[in-house]
C-alpha cells in the first residue's frame, strides 16, 4: 500500500510541475498581464490592436539580428501566437526568421517585440473577487472598475496612482469627457484630485426608440427632450391600444426609468453640496417614488418585476431587454450607446428574414424641468499589487489613443473614452450602418447635460444603493407609504455615514470641514431658494433679497450634480 | 515503554501519509476558523486592514456582538431563516412517507400497486396524446404527461430502482442549475406552475362569485376552529404527559408557548391590523376557548400530579410534538385567512390571481420553501430512511400482525418508535443545514429580495464581509449563527437523544 501511496505522490508532483511549467509567464519570455474584463468578443481585437500599438509606439524591444547566431535566438523566443501575430501584422519580414528562409542578405534585421502580452481574465469581474483577489495580492494588472466602485478601491487602496503617469504618458483626465473627469478622480487627503482610472468606454444611461413599434399602434414617437407629463401621456395611450384583447399586457413604453436621473431633474441630489448627508427625506423623492409606482402599478407603462419574469428571455448580449425591445414587447428602452452591438445583430437577422428593421431614435430621458442624463464609465485601473505596474499603465495610454478610440467607435461599444474621435465622419456616418446615422450624434449631443452619479467618500455605493433599492421595493410592494420609504432611506443612510464615522475615525476632521462649510452653503442657498420661489410665482424680487444673494463657489461644493445644477441656475461660480 | 524500531518505522510512515491531509486541514479548515474567531473580536476592515493599508488592528471586545443584537437586519434576516425553517418538518414528512413507498417492492409486490401503476400510466401517456393531436395544449402540457406517463411505466419495468434513482435525482444536479430551472417554473405568466393554477383559479374565482356569501367565511370559521381543537388536543396531550410523570414541570414550558403561539400571534396580528372586526372573528373566539382549556387544566393541575419525574424529563417528544403541531395550526390558521378574504379577492375585477412567486414579498420565502421542500424530499434523508426501514426486524411485524393491528397501528407503533435514531439524526442535520441554509438561493436566484425578503444570515454574512469589507462584524455574524447551531445541536442532543431511547 505505501508504495502505492509514494507512486500517488510522485505523480501528483509531476503534475504540479507540469502545471507551473505550462503556466503562461513560464511560456513566455516576455511579461504576461492580465486584464480582468466583461467576456465581450470585442476585447479579443482591442488586445490585438494593443500588441500592435505597443510595437508601433516604441513600447516594444528591438532585437537586433546581425548573425545567424542572432537568429536563432530570436527564433528560439517563446512568444505565444498572439504576440507572433501582432509582430507578423507589424513588420512582416519577420516572417522569413520564424520560416527559416532568411539569409545573410536579409540581415541585419531589426524586430521589435511587445513589452508584454496582455491576456483577457473574465472569471473574476465579481465584485468579490475582485476585491478578496486584490487584497490577498493575486488580483489581476489591470482591472475594469465600475465608476461607483472607484473610490471603494481607492479607499481599500486596490488602486495604483496613475496621475503622474498619466501626463507622462498622455492618458491625464484632460483626455476625456469633462463629466467623467470627476469619476477617474479622487480627492486625496489634501484634497487633490488623483487620477486612478482611464475610461475604456463612457456612457449615458439613455431612453432608445424603435419608431416602427409606435407607428404600428398609431401613437406619435416621443419628441428627443420630453417631461414626466409627456412620458406618461405617450405611454398610456400606447399600451392602452397596444394591449387591447390580450390575455395579459405584454406591450410596454419602456424598460424601465432611472429613479436617480427623475429626482436630480428635480433639482435634488442623493446628497447634500459636501456629501455628508443623505438628502432624500423631500418631497420631490416622494413625487418621484410615487409616479414610478403610478406608472408601473396603475399606468402600466413600466413592467412590473413579475412582468419582467414573465417574459422567457433573458439570454444575448443585454440580456433579454434588448430581445423584448426587438420582439416590440418594449417600445423603448435606457441602455447606453453599446446596445448597439446587439441591435445591429438583430438587423442582419431582420434583413435576412425581410422584416423591416428598427427605425431607432434616441431620446433624453423624461425629465421633472432640469433636463439631464447620468454618465458613467468602465474604467480600466492597475492593480496596485500587481509585478507589473510599470508596463500596466501602458494600457491606459493605450485606452486614449486613436487606435482604441476608434475602435470603439467603430464597434459602437458606448462612447469612446476620447471625446475627440466622435468629431468625424466615422463616428456620425459609419459606411456599413446608414440606418444608424441619426442616432450617433444625440449621444455627444447629451454629453452637454450629463453628469456623473455622486458618492459620499462616508458610504459605500453599494451599501447605499442596497437600501434605497430595499426601501423602493417596500413601497411598490405596498409596505410602507413613499413618504415612509424617503424617510426611512435618509435615516439609514445617514446612520451608515454615522457607522463609517467611528469606524473611521481619520475621516472626522474632513466630515467637520465639510459640515462647517454646509452651514454656509445652506445660508446662500436658502436665500437664492427664496428668490426662485417669487419668480417662479411671478412675484417681484424685493432688491434687498437680490442684494443679499450672493453666489457660492464651486471649490466649496463637492457634490458633483449640485456643481452643475447651481452653475446652470446661476447661484454659483 | 520503548518503541521498537519496526514500530518508530510505521509510526513515521502512517504519519507521512496522513501529513497532506493534516496540513490541508490545519490550512483550509483550523487556522481560518480560529481567525475568523479573532477576527469576530476585532475592527477587521478591508477598507483599513489590508496589504496596503498600514492601520492596526484593534481588538474590539463586544462590540461587534452589541451593534449585531441592536442591527435590525439582524432580527430581520434571522426571521427570514427561521422562516424557511418552518418546511423542514414537511420535508422530514416527505422523505418518511417516499422512503415507506419506495420500500414496497413494485414488481415482486402486489398485484394491486402493479396494476394501479400500468393503468396510470396508460392512463397518463393517452391524455398527453389526445392533448398532442389537437386538444390546443400547450408543448410544455404535453412534455410534462408524458415524463409522467414515462415514470408511472418505468416503474413498472425496473421497480423501485428507477422510483429511487428519479427521486435522488434532485441530490446530484448542480444546485445553481436547479434554482435556474425553478425561476423558469415560477415565472408569472408563462411560468408551467402558474398556467397551471390559471385555470383552477379562473374557476375558483366563478365559484366563490356565485356561492352563498356565507360559504367561505364558514370555511374559515371551520379552520379556526380545526386550528383551536388541535391546539386544545395538544394542551390535552401534555397536560397527560406531565400528570402520568412523562414530562417534567420546567420541560413543558417550552412546548406550552409552541402550542399557544399560532392562536397569540393571530390575535397579535388581528390587533395590530386596526381591525373593527373585534369579537367577530372566529380566531378571537377560537382563542378564548383555548385560554379556558388552559385556565381548566391550570386549575386542574394545581391539584397535583399521579407520577412525579425530574424538571427537564421528556422534553424531546414534547418538543417535536408541540413543533408540528405549530406548524400545522399555522397552516390552519393561514388557510383560514385565505377564506375570510377570498370572496372580496374573487370580487376583484381580475379575480384571482397565481401569485407573483419570486417578484412578491409575501411569496418569495413560500416559493423558496417549496423549491426546499423539492428538493429535501428526495434527498439523503430518504436514503437514511430507506436504510433505517431495512433494518426493522420483521418479527415486530409479525408480532403486529398475530395482534392484529391495521396499517396505521403497524407504523405508530413499530415503524416510527424504530426510525426514531434516524428521524433524531435527520432533525439534527436538517436544523443545522436550515440555519446554514438559503445562500445559494439569495446569490443565484433572488439577490436577497425583494425588500430582502429572502435574505438569510448567510448571505447577510457574505454582503456584510465581502461586499461592504467588514469581516470582523461579517465574523460575528457567523460565530453568532454557530453558536445558534451549537445550540441547537446540544439542546437536540440532550432532548431528542432520550426520547430516541424512550
Amino acid at each position: 500500500m505505501k508504495y502505492l501511496f509514494l507512486v500517488l505522490l510522485g505523480v501528483m508532483t509531476l503534475a504540479t510541475l507540469l502545471t507551473v511549467w505550462m503556466s503562461p509567464s513560464m511560456q513566455s519570455d516576455i511579461p504576461v498581464l492580465y486584464w480582468v474584463t466583461d467576456d465581450n468578443p470585442a476585447r479579443k481585437e482591442q488586445i490585438a490592436i494593443f500588441h500592435r500599438w505597443l510595437i508601433r509606439n516604441g513600447h516594444g524591444i528591438a532585437h537586433v539580428l546581425n548573425t545567424s547566431d542572432d537568429v536563432e535566438r530570436f527564433r528560439r523566443l517563446r512568444l505565444s501566437p498572439a504576440i507572433r501575430e501582432a509582430i507578423l501584422q507589424t513588420q512582416p519580414q519577420v516572417r522569413k526568421i520564424w520560416d527559416g528562409a532568411a539569409t545573410a542578405a536579409d540581415l541585419p534585421m531589426t524586430i521589435t517585440v511587445p513589452r508584454l502580452e496582455l491576456r483577457v481574465d473574465t472569471a473574476n469581474t465579481d465584485i468579490s473577487k475582485k476585491i478578496v483577489q486584490g487584497v490577498s495580492g493575486v488580483a489581476g494588472d489591470i482591472l475594469d472598475v465600475a465608476d461607483m466602485d472607484i473610490p471603494f478601491f481607492v479607499a481599500v487602496g486596490l488602486l495604483e496612482d496613475v496621475t503622474d503617469a498619466g501626463l507622462r504618458l498622455g492618458f491625464d483626465p484632460s483626455q476625456t469627457w469633462e463629466p467623467i473627469r470627476d469619476v477617474i478622480t479622487v480627492r486625496d487627503a489634501q484634497g487633490r484630485p488623483r487620477q486612478y482610472a482611464f475610461p475604456c468606454n463612457v456612457y449615458s444611461n439613455t431612453p432608445w426608440a424603435d419608431r416602427n413599434t409606435f407607428r404600428k399602434y398609431g401613437v406619435s414617437p416621443p419628441p428627443t427632450r420630453w417631461t414626466f407629463e409627456e412620458f406618461e401621456r405617450i405611454g398610456k395611450e400606447l399600451v392602452r391600444v397596444a394591449n387591447a384583447g390580450r390575455a395579459f399586457r405584454s406591450v410596454f413604453l419602456c424598460n424601465g426609468v432611472d429613479i436617480r436621473q427623475m429626482h436630480c431633474s428635480l433639482g435634488l441630489s442623493r446628497y447634500n453640496e459636501t456629501l455628508t448627508a443623505c438628502t432624500l427625506n423631500d418631497p420631490r423623492y416622494v413625487r418621484v417614488l410615487e409616479l414610478l409606482k403610478k406608472w408601473i402599478y396603475t399606468d402600466h407603462i413600466l413592467p412590473s418585476q413579475a412582468d419582467v419574469q414573465s417574459f422567457a428571455v433573458a439570454s444575448g448580449y443585454g440580456g433579454g431587454t434588448l430581445q423584448l425591445f426587438n420582439s416590440g414587447n418594449y417600445a423603448m428602452f435606457v441602455m447606453g450607446r453599446y446596445a448597439l452591438i446587439q441591435l445591429r445583430v438583430f438587423n442582419e437577422e431582420r434583413k435576412k428574414q425581410g422584416k423591416p428593421m428598427l427605425d431607432l431614435s434616441v431620446h433624453e430621458p423624461p425629465h421633472g424641468g432640469f433636463p439631464n442624463v447620468h454618465t458613467g464609465t468602465r474604467a480600466a485601473t492597475v492593480y496596485a499589487g500587481g509585478k507589473h505596474k510599470d508596463l500596466a499603465v501602458l494600457f491606459l495610454a493605450y485606452l486614449a489613443s486613436e487606435d482604441y478610440n476608434l475602435q470603439i467607435v467603430a464597434d459602437a461599444d458606448s462612447l469612446p473614452p476620447n471625446p475627440r474621435y466622435t468629431d468625424c465622419e466615422e463616428y456620425r456616418h459609419p459606411p456599413r450602418y446608414p440606418n444608424e446615422w441619426e442616432v450617433h450624434q444625440p449621444w455627444v449631443d447629451q454629453m452637454r447635460i450629463a453628469i456623473p452619479k455622486s458618492y459620499s467618500p462616508y458610504i459605500l455605493p453599494r451599501t447605499a444603493e442596497r437600501i434605497i433599492e430595499r426601501q423602493t421595493d417596500l413601497f411598490l410592494t405596498g409596505q410602507i407609504s413613499a413618504v415612509e420609504a424617503a424617510a426611512t432611506t435618509a435615516a439609514q443612510i445617514d446612520e451608515e455615514i454615522q457607522r463609517t464615522l467611528r469606524e473611521q475615525p481619520r475621516l472626522l476632521p474632513q466630515y467637520q470641514e465639510a459640515q462647517e462649510r454646509q452651514k454656509k452653503i445652506d445660508a446662500r442657498v436658502a436665500v437664492w431658494k427664496e428668490i426662485d420661489a417669487l419668480e417662479s410665482a411671478g412675484r417681484p424680487v424685493p432688491e434687498e433679497l437680490r442684494r443679499r444673494a450672493v453666489k457660492i463657489p464651486l471649490s466649496w461644493i463637492d457634490n458633483v450634480f449640485h456643481r452643475v445644477y447651481y452653475s446652470r441656475k446661476g447661484w454659483a461660480e | 515503554m520503548a518503541w521498537s524500531r519496526k514500530e518508530r518505522r510505521n509510526l513515521l510512515i502512517g504519519l507521512g501519509f496522513l501529513t497532506p491531509n493534516i496540513l490541508g486541514f490545519l490550512t483550509f479548515t483550523v487556522i481560518p476558523l480560529a481567525l475568523s474567531l479573532l477576527l469576530a473580536f476585532s475592527n477587521w476592515d478591508l477598507r483599513l486592514h489590508n496589504m496596503f493599508r498600514s492601520e492596526s488592528i484593534q481588538f474590539v471586545g463586544l462590540a461587534n456582538f452589541r451593534r449585531l443584537l441592536s442591527d435590525a437586519d439582524f432580527w430581520r434576516f434571522l426571521g427570514n431563516t427561521l422562516f424557511l425553517m418552518m418546511g423542514i418538518p414537511f420535508s422530514i414528512a416527505g422523505s418518511l412517507l417516499l422512503a415507506v413507498l419506495l420500500s414496497k417492492d413494485l414488481r415482486g409486490g402486489s398485484g394491486g400497486i402493479h396494476l394501479r401503476l400500468l393503468v396510470g400510466g396508460l392512463v397518463v401517456v393517452s391524455a398527453g396524446l389526445l392533448a398532442a393531436i389537437g386538444l390546443g395544449a400547450t408543448a410544455i402540457t404535453i412534455l410534462l404527461m408524458s415524463v409522467a406517463g414515462l415514470i408511472l411505466l418505468g416503474g413498472l419495468a425496473g421497480g423501485t430502482t428507477v422510483y429511487r434513482t428519479l427521486f435522488y435525482l434532485p441530490n446530484f444536479t448542480a444546485g445553481v442549475a436547479v434554482y435556474i430551472l425553478w425561476g423558469k417554473l415560477y415565472n408569472p405568466n408563462i411560468g408551467p406552475i402558474n398556467t397551471a393554477l390559471k385555470g383552477p383559479l379562473e374557476g375558483l374565482t366563478l365559484a366563490v362569485r356565485n356561492s352563498p356569501p356565507w360559504l367561505f367565511p364558514a370555511g374559515g370559521w371551520f379552520l379556526s376552529i380545526l386550528a383551536g381543537l388541535l391546539a386544545v388536543r395538544m394542551l390535552l396531550l401534555l397536560h397527560r404527559l406531565w400528570r402520568d410523570g412523562e414530562l417534567g414541570t420546567s420541560a413543558a414550558t417550552v412546548p406550552l408557548l409552541f402550542t399557544l403561539l399560532p392562536l397569540a400571534l393571530a390575535q397579535s396580528w388581528l390587533a395590530g391590523e386596526g381591525n373593527d372586526l373585534w369579537g367577530l372573528w372566529p380566531v378571537q373566539w377560537v382563542g378564548l376557548a383555548v385560554v379556558v382549556v388552559l385556565a381548566l387544566l391550570t386549575g386542574r393541575s394545581l391539584r397535583g400530579r399521579e407520577f412525579r419525574c425530574s424538571g427537564g424529563e421528556g422534553f424531546g417528544g414534547a418538543a417535536i410534538l408541540s413543533l408540528g403541531g405549530m406548524v400545522l395550526q399555522f397552516l390552519l390558521l393561514g388557510l383560514a385567512n385565505v377564506l375570510f378574504y377570498l370572496p372580496a379577492m374573487a370580487a376583484d375585477s381580475e379575480g384571482l390571481a397565481p401569485p407573483p412567486w419570486l417578484a412578491s414579498v409575501h411569496w418569495a420565502k413560500p416559493a423558496i420553501m417549496i423549491m426546499g421542500f423539492w428538493a429535501a424530499i428526495g434527498s439523503n434523508n430518504m436514503l437514511l430512511y430507506l436504510a433505517g426501514l431495512s433494518n426493522i426486524p420483521p418479527e415486530l411485524y409479525e408480532a403486529c400482525d398475530i395482534d392484529g393491528a391495521n396499517r396505521r397501528q403497524r407504523f405508530w407503533n413499530v415503524t416510527w418508535p424504530q426510525l426514531a435514531p434516524t428521524t433524531f439524526f435527520i432533525v439534527v442535520m436538517s436544523t443545522i443545514g436550515g440555519l446554514q441554509g438559503g445562500f445559494e438561493t439569495a446569490r443565484t436566484l433572488t439577490k436577497g429580495g425583494p425588500a430582502g425578503a429572502t435574505t438569510t444570515l448567510t448571505y447577510f454574512v457574505f454582503t456584510e464581509g465581502f461586499e461592504t469589507g467588514r469581516l470582523g462584524f461579517a465574523s460575528a455574524v457567523a460565530w453568532t449563527l454557530f453558536l445558534m447551531v451549537f445550540v441547537l445541536t446540544v439542546f437536540n442532543w440532550k432532548f431528542g437523544n432520550r426520547y430516541v431511547n424512550d
